[in-house]
């Protein structure tokens, strides 16, 4: 459980975070209204269980997106926040809640099919819109926002390793 | 490891100069938070610092998954879109009996 980071193969199949949580013992989910109290899910691991809670509202896509953000916490061996923490700390569990974001956004948009749905964007319209591929992946804003930040990067650094030009220093 | 300092870095919770301080051995000590965070980014057993220092064979060390609870005590739930500390003190009540419920009927 501890620091399980799956990177998503380019190819892979669509990520369904029920099925991944219906395979683990280790894992369980719940709908329950009480989750509406952190913001309409939240995470916990005791005894190396991991319980998700979703709030009933959330619709299907809504349940995927915050059932994989919850999943990530979870991997990363739980969220930043600590009690007693002082006030600086929320910088920190900020963090952390980009860096779920970030594997939530590779998990639910993966960059080969991102790339291809941004090519046929390109060719319908005039430019990209983060609506456009948030709804092409059933995902929020923020999220397809993520997404579209990562694949720039790549292509960023594959364009600048095409070049021959070095990749910036300290990066491997 | 095909990831980025920066991904790592992140992945572990700590500044991009930690993790640069860490990889050329820069300290001699880290904050427990730090190694914590470092360790469960490599997915490395919670007590992998102490063993390796101790000597214990690295493989071993590095991979056995610790069998006991390894959730820091002071740990809290992870909200999706408000944290602990913007809960009120009735609020985390009801979050915190809902999960002792839950988890002693899983027990029983």
């Amino acid at each position: 459980m501890v620091g399980t980071f799956v990177a998503v193969p380019e190819h892979a199949p669509d990520f369904d975070p029920f099925v991944h949580a219906a395979d683990r013992d280790d894992i369980t989910v719940v709908l329950d209204p009480v989750a509406e109290t952190m913001g309409g899910g939240f995470c916990v691991l005791r005894g190396g269980h991991t319980l998700v809670v979703l709030a009933p509202r959330l619709d299907a896509a809504e349940r995927r997106e915050a059932l994989t953000h919850e999943l990530v916490h979870g991997e990363r061996g739980g969220g930043a926040d600590r009690s007693g923490s002082p006030p600086t700390w929320a910088a920190v569990v900020a963090r952390d809640e980009v860096a779920v974001n970030r594997v939530v956004a590779e998990r639910l948009v993966p960059p080969g099919r991102l790339r291809r749905v941004v090519e046929e964007l390109l060719t319908e319209r005039d430019g990209v819109d983060i609506a456009a591929v948030a709804a092409a992946f059933e995902v929020s804003p923020p999220i397809a926002e993520l997404a579209l930040l990562a694949l720039r990067h790549a292509d960023g650094v594959r364009a600048r390793s095409e070049r021959g030009r070095p990749t910036r220093p300290g990066r491997r | 490891m095909g990831r980025t300092q920066q991904e790592m870095a992140e992945a572990a919770g700590v500044s991009l100069a930690t993790w640069r301080l860490l990889e050329t051995a820069g300290r001699d000590r880290y904050q427990d938070l730090t190694t914590s965070g470092v360790i469960k980014s490599l997915g490395w057993s919670l007590d992998a610092f102490d063993r390796l220092l101790a000597g214990d064979v690295p493989a071993r060390a590095l991979l056995e998954p610790d069998p006991v609870d390894d959730t820091p005590s002071d740990a809290v739930p992870a909200g999706l879109a408000r944290t602990w500390k913007e809960l009120r003190p009735s609020e985390r009540d009801r979050v915190q009996g809902y999960i002792d419920g839950l988890f002693a009927s899983r027990t029983h």
